[in-house]
């Protein structure tokens, strides 16, 4: 690798098949298992409560009965031209030279702006503290911050895994490979709907599906420049 | 007409009439204190309750994050704008009838003010980290975000209460002169202290119309601009219905509005409870009432333009926001609004009859006041309930908790009013004396 | 010469006096116009372009207002520049946004320095004055004026007044000697202090501190690795540790619990956590560790050395004397650990 290629920083980004996605939600899931997501309960759920870094959005078209549903993974999409991030009063929302949405729980003291301004709804609000009935705190993820009430949070690609895995390449002296960094939800996903690298590197799986011709981005005419690619469905 | 000579005759009875309200404490002003004090007990409970558990016991959830506490907040400032509005603006046009409103109007802003910060506390998600908000170096080297409009808020607003103290209290100089050498008690040496050892020497005059003469035109335009920046708090959103450029515009009148409402009901309030009918006379609520159909006849036109548009462009998230408003689930909120900030008061306001109606002008004021402060909720909850990926369409409605704590609030505001009515004088004797010199010289 | 006492000689006059002619008689008797005071309920004139010293108010407003847009620079820009975070694809320095603070703050400093310069201009007039007659705010003008109480110029003061139609004119003696500093503006101070340290109780929040992140030297969790030790426990757990070779001795099994994860299983310095740390781990096989004595090594043990943390609170001073021994014992392979013997 020659050194123009060693210096070149990351920029972390996805590609969401919709095609593939069959709306099975184990995405869901595993991101709540990976990130200490804390339980809603039934009755805040029914609030509109229930945190989901990762959710699927279902639209029904057509009347019963032919109905058919379309569906969609939608996460926070690490925009390059994140609304969310200058609206923060006190920086707990930045960007990462990775191109990652950062979002810093301890600095956050709850003003909400941000959760209005991002177009997707992808961030959530702690409205309450955590709470898991043992022995369910065992099984936390000792890599993730729980966050109390009053923080904002959301998807951060797994930065934890991330973070891992370039203190692992550095140690060795080689940078990130591709696929090496499997976020929770691409990792679950049983169709591989998810894929998640390097959009700095041509030669990324991520790279090369998102320059396909199905590729788009979500609500693109808002300028928000995101680093997640849908592939349009087909059927 | 009043001879130059009854003016100055008649002084001994000016000061009487105006201190008068400092001097008595009856028990009905007692049981008011008592009465508010146990609102805002309860506010502040529940506020406590609040913290201790968290911002979920609001109905917020995603993706309505800003609700009730942002829309008080947007109201306590707008409210604000009065004192500065008719000190400041009238001051500027050498207005004479504006005498006897200023110190009603200027101590109506600075509780507001405070009242408005609350109600920031309120919504803040980790209250006892408020502090992160304040620009000083500290051990771990980050300073608040500046491009944030709420920085500019905070800023402007830090700016405007400072302000708006020093512009209540330059005038008061004297008069707290005046209220030592008659009131005795704890307060004396209060006033003796805050009257900087006032003589009344025209070489101080002139100092002190200097600074006031300085500080108007300043705090006109701090005024200005104060509400324009709450204003780009939505204005730089992208929140469909938010991101409008009129609304910075649309904000300053919409305070100015609401203002003059309040200050017609404190103009009555102080009237009626301390008889001053010889000081706050109908011409007063008359020429308030003109300038409320100056404000309503703008805040419509502002309005029509703004929602003219969306109609016509027909964009589908502005389009969806127009029409939860007009026909949809906000409906009754909406033309109630309508009819209590812009129909009620350009029918009822163009009849001269009516505008010299004190008791009239005071409902009008409640009106105004009801009616502005749905229509902050109405532009905070609905675009925010109608975000662009419909499958995150909602609604949403106040809960007990947050009523309680804005009732407190409420509370709080005329609670302070009504102690501080104890320390001021209610109406500024040396220039209510300067003005009828001024009317017998001409 | 010590100072002379002066005399303060007031007259009341009705409102409406003519304030002019008044003066105009009061510097015929010899008195400057700084000596005389016209005190009344209501400004007599509209004049208002004062100044301190020789500086107009307005000035000093301009200058304070170009000092508050340079407070705003610095909060906007210079903050901005000293922390450059990267938030939402805006510059770091935003031109809008430094105009707007600037805005705000220039506002603020002028009006506040315009204000604070009106306190000493005010302070310092009324301070020459003594006497404030509680009927002037009843509709009186009072003129007093202050004189030395030698020669008669007193008496001509009092005249040239009753002449112009004074209702009352009195004198009271000042009294020469320095005036204390106000009363007031010890009071002022004194409210202040309690005000500022009122301190903020907010910063003994505990949120965010419970984490189920791993803490140094932690307790074991029921999903820990099997080999694990609980720091508490200094004595071998009944639990069976898989190994190649049996450990009969303190010293190899202390090692393997204690040094291993830095120093690597044959103290090469290759632990797992070594290619983390800023600093490789010693290489305990080396010339170096051979010229250190067993009582070095366990003064490295015990007190820690560079990158290495102190292990006196973990391990008993035995403890660590074994481990030291085995440590000794790595870099001379022809000296064999076997317990008892001596090799200080």
């Amino acid at each position: 690798m020659s050194d123009a290629e060693d210096k070149r920083p990351y920029r972390w980004g996805m590609v969401i098949d919709l095609d593939r996605c069959t709306g099975c939600e184990a995405c869901v899931v595993a991101c709540h298992a990976e990130n200490n997501i804390r339980i809603s309960g039934e009755a805040e759920a029914a609030q509109g409560r229930a945190i989901n870094w990762i959710r699927i959005e279902r639209y029904w078209e057509g009347e019963y009965p032919n109905v058919s549903a379309k569906f969609m993974p939608v996460l926070c999409q690490h925009c390059d031209n994140a609304p969310c991030e200058p609206v923060c009063p006190v920086y707990a929302s930045y960007h990462t030279p990775d191109g990652l949405n950062a979002q810093v729980y301890n600095r956050c003291i709850g003003v909400r702006y941000c959760g209005n301004n991002c177009p997707y709804v992808a961030r959530q609000f702690n409205w309450f503290d955590p709470h898991w009935d043992p022995p369910l705190e065992e099984q936390l993820n000792p890599d993730v911050s729980v966050r109390q009430n009053g923080i904002m949070e959301k998807c951060t690609f797994c930065v934890q895994r991330i973070r891992k895995a370039k203190e692992q390449a550095e140690s060795e002296g080689r940078r990130v490979r591709d696929g090496e960094i499997v976020p929770a939800c691409v990792q679950t996903c049983p169709t591989s709907a998810l894929v998640f690298g390097d959009r700095n590197d041509p030669n990324s799986r991520v790279s090369i599906l998102a320059q396909g011709d199905r590729g788009f981005h979500l609500l693109e005419s808002l300028g928000t420049d995101p680093a997640i690619t849908y592939l349009k469905r087909l059927s | 007409m009043a001879t130059r000579d009854s003016v100055w005759n008649e002084m001994p009875a000016i000061n009487r009439d105006l201190l008068a309200p400092l001097l008595t404490i009856s028990a009905r002003y007692l049981a008011l204190v008592a009465g508010l004090a146990t609102l805002v007990a309860a506010g502040a409970g529940v506020w406590l309750y609040q913290i201790e558990t968290g911002i979920g016991q609001t109905n917020m959830h995603p993706p309505v994050f800003w609700s009730s506490y942002i829309a008080s907040f947007v109201y306590w400032i707008g409210v604000s704008h009065s004192g500065t509005f008719i000190s400041g603006v009238l001051r500027l046009t050498k207005a004479e009838w504006r005498r006897p409103i200023t110190r009603i109007a200027e101590l109506m802003t600075i509780i507001s003010v405070m009242i408005a910060a609350l109600c920031v506390f309120f919504h803040l998600g980790r209250v006892w980290r408020w502090y992160y908000l304040l620009p000083y170096p500290n051990q771990r080297q980050i300073w608040p975000d500046f491009r944030s409009p709420l920085m500019w808020d905070a800023t402007a607003i830090f700016t405007y209460a400072t302000a708006s103290t020093i512009y209540l209290y330059l005038p008061l100089i004297p008069d707290f002169a005046l209220a030592r050498d008659r009131v005795g008690g704890w307060r004396q040496r209060l006033y003796a202290l805050l009257c900087l050892g006032w003589k009344g020497s025209q070489q101080e005059w002139e100092t002190l119309n200097t600074a006031i003469r300085i500080v108007t035109p300043l705090i006109v335009m701090v005024m200005v601009s104060v509400h324009s920046i709450v204003g780009w708090d939505f204005g730089m959103s992208l929140v469909p219905g938010w991101h409008t450029s009129i609304i910075a515009p649309y904000f300053v009148v919409g305070a100015v509005h609401s203002g003059l409402g309040m200050v017609a009901i404190g103009l009555y309030v102080v009237r009626r409870t301390y008889r001053l009918e010889g000081y706050i006379r109908s011409e007063h609520f008359d020429k308030l009432g003109k300038l409320l159909v100056v404000t309503t006849l703008t805040l419509a036109y502002l309005y029509f333009a703004d929602q003219l548009t969306v109609w016509y462009g027909k964009k589908p998230d502005e389009m969806a926001i127009l029409h939860s408003l007009v026909a949809g689930p906000y409906a009754v909120p909406f033309w109630t609004m309508i009819v209590l900030i812009y129909v009620g008061p350009l029918v009822l306001l163009t009849a001269p009859s009516f505008r010299a109606w004190p008791a009239g002008m005071m409902l009008m004021g409640v009106g105004i006041n009801v009616g502005m402060y749905v229509e902050r909720a109405l532009i905070i909850v609905p675009p925010l309930t109608h975000p662009r990926l419909t499958y995150q369409w909602s609604d949403y409605f106040p809960a007990w908790s947050e009523l309680v704590i804005l009732a407190g609030a409420l509370a709080m505001a005329v609670l302070l009013y009504v102690l501080l009515a104890k320390f001021v004088p209610l109406i500024s004797i040396w220039e209510e004396k300067e003005g009828r010199l001024h009317a017998a010289s001409r | 010469m010590p100072p002379l006492d002066e005399l303060e000689v007031h007259g009341l006059f009705s409102g409406d006096v003519d304030v002019a002619t008044l003066c105009e008689r009061l510097r015929q008797t010899g008195v400057r116009e700084e000596q005389i005071h016209v005190l009344s309920p209501i400004p007599l004139s509209s004049r208002a372009s004062d100044c301190i010293g020789s500086v107009p108010f307005y000035r000093i407003t301009i200058g304070a207002g170009i000092v508050g847009i340079g407070v705003g620079i610095f909060f906007a820009a210079g903050t901005a520049v000293m922390y450059p975070l990267m938030t939402g694809g805006k510059p770091i320095v935003a031109a809008p946004v430094v105009g707007i603070i600037s805005y705000e703050t220039m506002m603020l400093v002028a009006i506040v320095m315009t204000f604070l310069a009106m306190l000493v201009r005010i302070k310092r007039t009324n301070s020459t004055i003594r006497s404030r007659d509680v009927r002037v705010d009843d509709g009186r003008v009072a003129v007093t004026v202050r004189v030395t109480m030698l020669g008669s110029i007193a008496g001509a003061v009092g005249d040239a007044m009753e002449q112009a139609g004074a209702i009352e004119v009195q004198s009271s003696i000042i009294p020469s000697g320095r005036e204390s500093v106000s009363p007031s503006i010890r009071r002022a101070a004194s409210l202040l202090l309690p005000l500022l340290m009122a301190g903020f109780p907010s910063g003994c929040s505990q949120d965010m501190q419970e984490q189920p992140s791993y803490q140094a030297q932690e307790v074991p969790r029921r999903h820990s690795p099997p080999g694990s030790v609980p720091r508490e426990s200094r004595r071998l757990l009944p639990m069976p540790v898989e190994r190649n070779e049996p450990m009969e001795e303190a010293g190899p099994r202390l090692f393997h619990i204690n040094c291993v994860h830095c120093h690597g299983e044959q103290g090469e310095g290759d632990g797992p956590v070594a290619p983390f740390l800023k600093e490789r781990p010693a290489n305990l096989k080396t010339e170096k560790v051979r010229a250190m004595s067993v009582e070095a090594i366990y003064r490295a043990v015990t007190d820690g050395r560079d990158m290495m943390p102190s292990f006196k609170g973990e391990l008993s001073a035995g403890e660590r004397l074994e481990i030291a021994r085995f440590v000794a014992s790595l870099s001379r392979p022809s000296v064999a650990h076997q317990g008892g013997e001596e090799d200080r």
